[in-house]
């Protein structure tokens, strides 16, 4: 059966090849998709949740919002925060270890803009944790015009040491370049950019460390009771909310996967009819000869099977180049493309390619032999 | 003593077209074939020998009538029963091969094989051989002449064992050469092996290598 189903796909050889490049489009298309949407938003997660802190104190209950300057809170305001008192197990304690101020502001780097850090990088948890050993090369900033690049930018930019960079009509010479992940791609001093931007003794947001993950929660209630204004967030809610929003993600993915499966669902069930009905005199012939509606149902299937695993392996191997071609022409971008996720479409592919096979494959098997024999 | 007849028909009686217009393409026919006998059925074209055979190996049912094939009465039988009873019976050789073009000579004769059905004791590639057909095992049939074509048909129904063979102008197609060839496996297989064999021809040469001549006219045998 296995010469009989392999010589006639490749005796059809072009409309084997596009149900093939229906199924790997079917397959390949939800895999990126899903890969840059869910590569994106935990990479903006990471960002904040490697900085180090514990504790996210803003004006805006959304984090991730940070880089559209939404709010400015007085510098002065963390000292304050280091002074906040809570109560923990029967006794009052101070729990912040340290506060971080951070002003964030937009710039346009290599034409695209870029969320530029202004911190205090004695103070900044990233330097001393994260990126604590990440130092590519060079040295974090020390002066007013002195610049740190992640090293994706500086990649996708073709920056390094020593070049300067003009931010926001002022040029900042790059003396260093930091492994990617924490925060944003751009730092500088705070004082510089609150200069730069008009912000004198401004910021966007604290990154507030505790002395004990015990006293997070009550820290965050305790900013939010003593300052009214402020919003918190801890590092586990922000997880959650994350969580939260991708799940309508989800459902947006799965509606995009859903349509590109049912176009390549379409594809297969078309591909396959019109072959059973090229192929009614053959089917016929089977009959005739004393084939069962079993083995009909069985070649027809195989064939589709066969079919939509070559797609599955195309599309895999697609999805796996479109993601290297986005990380050549996008560096910036991530296509997140986990091993579940990945086979999981695969197989899904392979299931509804064969479940469209099906009809036709039942319909091939109940021809009527002698219909076709009686032209002949 | 109940003599068991190779294939019998009763009453055969096959319908085509609408109510309103009906074609009748075969009216009461009565036909019975002894085991080991080769008996001809001629009759000119659109007579009903075509779907004659086809009603007998079962693969076109008849509106009225009863068929038995080696014993069994292939009329009663569910569509799968008749399946089987195909498969393992009767072997069927058409006017136009009917060879499976994604497949090779040796694939279209073992193919039977994965069909289930019970073969004999030769390998295909035995089978070809008897057929003069050893040389071209892995050609395809669009790179063998009509005659070569014939001759796998032929080898795919040598390879089963089956009880009996119809053929359906076998030799309508083939030069006098592959017809001489054809008509010589048919002989060997009819007198060596004892098989039964009904050829639907409109050859005279084929009929004169028969033991019986069924003459059918107008969808009636006279």
């Amino acid at each position: 059966m296995g010469s009989l189903i392999i010589n006639n796909l490749y005796r059809r050889k072009v409309r084997s090849a596009i149900a093939v490049a229906a199924v790997a489009v079917g397959v390949a298309a939800p895999i990126v998709l899903a890969g840059l949407t869910y590569g994106s938003i935990n990479e903006v997660l990471d960002r904040i949740r490697n900085v180090g802190a514990d504790v996210i104190v803003s004006r805006t209950s959304n984090p991730a919002l940070l880089g559209v300057r939404t709010g400015v809170i007085d510098e002065s305001l963390g000292e304050k925060l280091e002074g906040v008192e809570i109560e923990y197990e029967g006794e009052t304690v101070r729990p912040v270890e340290s506060v971080s101020p951070v002003l964030v502001w937009v710039a346009e780097v290599d034409g695209r803009l870029q969320n530029v850090y202004g911190v205090m990088p004695d103070r900044f948890p990233a330097f001393g944790g994260f990126m604590a050993d990440a130092l590519v090369s060079g040295r974090l900033m020390d002066g007013p015009d002195e610049l740190v690049v992640d090293d994706r930018l500086a990649a996708s930019a073709g920056l390094e040491n020593g070049d300067t960079v003009e931010l926001m009509n002022r040029s900042f010479t790059i003396v260093g370049v930091v492994r990617a992940g924490a925060g944003a791609r751009l730092f500088v001093n705070l004082d510089s950019l609150q200069e730069l931007t008009g912000q004198d003794g401004k910021v966007s947001a604290f990154y507030v460390k505790c002395k004990h993950p015990g006293y997070v929660s009550a820290t965050a209630s305790a900013i939010e009771d003593e300052f009214p204004g402020l919003n918190t967030i801890t590092m586990g809610a922000l997880a959650d909310e994350m969580a939260e929003g991708m799940a309508g993600l989800d459902e947006f993915i799965g509606a995009v996967t859903g349509l590109a499966l049912l176009v390549a669902g379409l594809v297969i069930l078309l591909t396959t009819y019109t072959v059973v009905l090229e192929r009614t005199r053959e089917i016929g012939i089977l009959k005739a000869l004393g084939a069962s509606r079993t083995f009909i149902t069985r070649v027809i299937l195989s064939e589709t099977l066969l079919l939509c695993t070559a797609g599955a392996a195309v599309g895999l191997g697609l999805a796996w180049l479109m993601k290297l071609g986005i990380g050549i022409r996008y560096p910036l971008l991530t296509v997140e493309m986990t091993v579940s996720r990945t086979f999981g479409y695969g197989a899904l592919g392979i299931a509804v390619g064969a479940l469209a096979g099906i009809v036709p494959a039942l319909y091939a098997a109940t021809r009527d032999p002698a219909e076709t024999l009686r032209y002949e | 003593m109940v003599v068991k007849t190779a294939l019998k028909a009763e009453g055969i009686s096959v319908v085509f077209g609408s109510r309103d217009n009906p074609f009748v393409a075969l009216d009461g026919v009565d036909l019975e074939v002894a085991p080991g006998e080769f008996a001809a059925l001629m009759g000119p074209s659109g007579c009903g020998k075509t779907t004659l055979l086809h009603v007998l190996c079962g693969i076109l049912r008849p509106a009225r009538g009863r068929v038995w094939v080696d014993g069994i009465e292939l009329t009663a039988l569910s569509d799968a029963a008749r399946t089987r009873l195909r498969r393992d019976h009767i072997a069927l050789i058409f006017q136009k091969f009917n060879l499976l073009p994604a497949l090779s000579a040796l694939g279209n004769v073992a193919i039977m094989k994965r069909l289930g059905a019970v073969v004999g004791g030769a390998s295909p590639d035995a089978v070809l051989e008897t057929v003069g057909l050893g040389d071209k095992k892995g050609n395809l049939p669009s790179e063998l002449s009509m005659g070569e074509e014939q001759r796998v048909a032929t080898a795919r129904a040598l390879y089963t064992d089956p009880a009996v063979i119809l053929a359906d102008e076998p030799t309508g197609s083939v030069d006098s050469a592959n017809k001489i060839h054809i008509l010589d496996v048919f002989e060997k297989c009819n007198r060596e092996l004892g098989r039964t064999i009904l050829v639907a021809t409109h050859d005279e040469n084929v009929a004169a290598r028969a033991d019986r001549v069924i003459v059918m006219e107008d969808g009636e045998v006279v």
